[in-house]
């Protein structure tokens, strides 16, 4: 992973980019912060899925005459899976009275720290640029019991999201110890979304260069990958 | 639970005599904008059910609001008009609770952040007594849907069968204006939060950002209220009357629940913090749902909505557009129509200071404007169960036509009792004052022969009553101004008669 990385770098700088070091010390609680607004957004967002106007609509199995909240309550348990449910309740609690402060209000203060911190970085540097996340993609299935390993795989692009600014990823080839791809993160100042473009398309250009075709003419055969397994 | 008790009272006198009320009232207003306040679905009052809603306002996934120009500018300018403090940057935030009738289960309300707070209304009381509310803050929110709960015998949610939501007031602009809880009110607490309300309305209508009819639900009032023994400082627990919806019943709620809570707290007892439901037809209020199971709204700041950041010099911009208060204004008329309190509080329960307005600035003396707008008319409306104003536009009378009446009678053209029968003609719809008075031949006799020959006729028929009046007894001609009147068949000037009456016996 770090050896594609280290050569889109490469590529960039043989493109005319100047390579400068920024520190962003917040981006750290970025995975905590982000897991605290993330579902107390959520969990109002998705209060309107309640039976009532449209969608699935489940009566409650053992319950005669039931009232709407009933209903609407046993819909959303038919509905919803582990994960909808697991962030509902997060966010619920974090906006609970005597929570608020301590979850979302602290989240929400060090969002502004990390707005502040790119702000400061994209004084130093036109765009920002890093590994889109930290492995190569888990098998399909493979983190469901472990939410945390799950949510820590989006730890380079979650900043971009809490400040509000473009973000875009490459595949910037296979990586040698797996074979599968690498992405490579571009991220602009709000506003500033051509040069996501400008340095995006120069990239592009190099890796396709080096590569003599693109990225996705090295996958395997999905249909014989497939038969393969199936059988 | 099913069915609701009636509580015990203390008498009003009894319960004053032993505690302070301290009382709180918000009131909803309904903007009256054209289109609702996130999204651009109409608002008009009556449509087909569910004919005026929109992804936005049915909470369908993946819709998002805008906020109503127009809905903001209407809050400030009830913000200037309350003297409140403007804010300089302000957010909407999520009210979080189920309920069938609001379709996000959220509503996009403001919390700590409203856009008018520290105001205040001066309410002046039948008396003359002025007395000063605090506003803690007027906020900008949106309306909910309407259930229609089907089935049961009472219209209310317990023992119906099912619901039916009408989702066109979802949406709609409202601000929510809350008062500081008022204290020191004692005995006119009642009184108060009346005259509040009413100078409420006819402020915000005086603005023109709503129709604020109580009775059609574009204005609604909560009645907080507590009491504290007398001498104590510290607020009771308070209870909050929903939905109290005409002027007498926010004087009435206000007055019962003192009289309730006086009788909890006299027995010993403590009051239950809850939501009570007010009965207009009996005049008490019910527990409702208990609020120390307290509810937890979720607060927290809309993410979909740009914080609202008003420019002082837009402020100051709406705040030129704010119309003369209404108090002041009928000050300022009343001392230019010379009108007597008793003379300006008819007119203003009546609902005319408008036309009377108009109709003095076309030309007719404040006296006249006020004489023909109140008599006949104002009889004939009552009956109809509407008001001068409504009924006057319904027949096309204007204030031209009182302008043209009390021309003709000062012409001299028609006395009183004439003038009397051609605005009788003018409200039935024989045409203007002058074209009545033609086709009804009323004119009064110029003819001074004619007029001779009548009081000479009187006098001579009633030879004992000249005497009299020759004898000093001036008093007595009115008799025969009557007796010539009659002979003239009412087209003289009674005036007229009696100078020649006087003239010829004295």
């Amino acid at each position: 992973m770090q050896q594609r990385f280290d050569e889109s770098v490469q590529h960039l700088v043989d493109a005319g980019a100047e390579i400068v070091e920024v520190s962003c010390p917040s981006f750290t609680y970025a995975l905590a912060t982000y897991y605290l607004i993330l579902p107390s957004e959520a969990s109002s967002n998705l209060a309107k899925f309640d039976a009532m106007r449209y969608g699935l609509r489940v009566p409650p199995e053992d319950i005669d005459d039931p009232s709407a909240e009933q209903v609407m309550a046993a819909t959303r348990d038919a509905g919803f899976g582990d994960e909808v449910k697991r962030r509902i309740i997060l966010g619920t609690y974090a906006l609970s009275s005597g929570y608020y402060d301590a979850y979302y209000g602290s989240a929400q203060k060090v969002r502004r720290l990390i707005s502040d911190e790119f702000t400061a970085a994209f004084e130093k540097a036109d765009v920002l640029v890093s590994p889109t996340a930290p492995t190569t993609a888990f098998k399909l299935g493979d983190k469901l019991d472990d939410p945390m390993a799950m949510y820590l795989n989006d730890i380079a692009t979650i900043p971009a999201n809490l400040a509000g600014i473009p973000g875009m990823s490459l595949p910037s080839g296979l990586a040698p110890e797996d074979g599968l791809p690498v992405g490579f993160q571009i991220l602009a100042p709000a506003m500033q979304d051509q040069r996501l473009y400008a340095v995006g398309a120069a990239l592009e250009a190099r890796l396709l260069h080096a590569w003599g075709a693109p990225l996705l003419a090295s996958a395997p055969d999905l249909t014989a990958v497939a038969k393969g397994t199936s059988r | 639970m099913t069915q609701a008790t009636t509580d015990a009272t203390l008498s009003y006198d009894e319960a004053l005599a032993a505690y302070d009320p301290v009382m709180g009232l918000e009131v909803h207003v309904e903007l009256g904008t054209k289109t609702k306040m996130f999204c651009g679905c109409a608002t008009t009052f009556g449509a087909e059910p569910n004919s005026q809603v929109c992804p936005v306002c049915l909470g369908l996934p993946g819709a998002l609001p805008v906020v109503n120009e127009k809905g903001v500018e209407g809050a400030i300018r009830i913000g200037l008009a309350l003297n409140c403090e403007i804010a300089q940057w302000c957010r909407f935030a999520r009210k979080n609770y189920f309920y069938p009738d609001m379709p996000k289960n959220f509503q996009t309300s403001q919390y700590d952040e409203p856009i008018s707070y520290d105001g205040w209304l001066d309410v002046e009381l039948e008396d003359g007594t002025v007395y000063r509310v605090e506003i803690e803050r007027a906020h900008m929110e949106e309306d909910t849907g309407k259930s229609l709960h089907v089935g049961g015998s009472t219209g209310r949610i317990h023992g119906a069968t099912h619901s039916l939501v009408d989702y066109n007031r979802a949406g709609i602009p409202l601000i929510e204006i809350v008062t500081k809880p008022m204290v020191g009110a004692g005995e006119r607490a009642p009184e108060i939060a009346r005259a509040y309300v009413a100078t409420l309305r006819d402020l915000i209508k005086a603005l023109g950002v709503s129709d604020v009819k109580m009775e059609q639900g574009s204005m609604r009032c909560d009645v907080n209220l507590s009491l504290m023994p007398k001498g104590s400082n510290t607020f009771g627990t308070r209870s909050e009357t929903k939905n109290v919806n005409s002027l007498r019943s926010v004087e009435r709620a206000v007055r019962y629940e003192i009289q309730r809570h006086a009788a909890v707290l006299q027995s010993g007892g403590a009051v239950t913090q809850e939501t009570r439901h007010w009965h207009e037809d009996t005049g008490i209020t019910t527990a409702g749902r208990e609020k120390s199971d307290a509810e937890d709204y979720r607060y927290f700041p809309e993410p979909d909505l740009v914080p609202i950041a008003p420019s002082r010099e837009s402020v100051e911009a709406l705040r030129a557009t704010l119309p003369e208060p209404p108090a002041a204004r009928r000050k300022r008329l009343q001392s230019a129509w010379g009108y007597s309190d008793l003379e300006m509080r008819d007119v203003v329960n009546a609902g005319l200071v408008e036309l009377i307005d108009e109709t003095v600035t076309a030309g007719a003396s404040p006296a006249g404007a006020r004489k023909w707008w109140s008599g006949e008319i104002a009889r004939r409306a009552n009956g109809e169960g509407t008001d001068v104003p409504s009924y006057a536009a319904q027949l096309g009378v204007t204030p031209a036509h009182v302008v043209e009446l009390e021309s003709l009678v000062t012409a001299g053209r028609l006395n009183d009792s004439m003038a009397r029968q051609v605005w009788e003609g003018v409200l039935g719809g024989e045409g203007a004052p002058t074209a009545v008075a033609d086709a009804r031949g009323l004119e009064l006799v110029q003819d001074t022969g004619a007029l001779d020959a009548a009081v000479e006729k009187v006098i001579a028929a009633n030879a004992d009553v000249a005497q009299k009046v020759r004898d000093g007894k001036v008093q007595a001609a009115g008799a025969l101004i009557g007796q010539v009147m009659k002979e003239m068949k009412g087209q003289a000037d009674a005036a007229a008669v009696r100078e020649l009456i006087l003239a010829k016996l004295t």
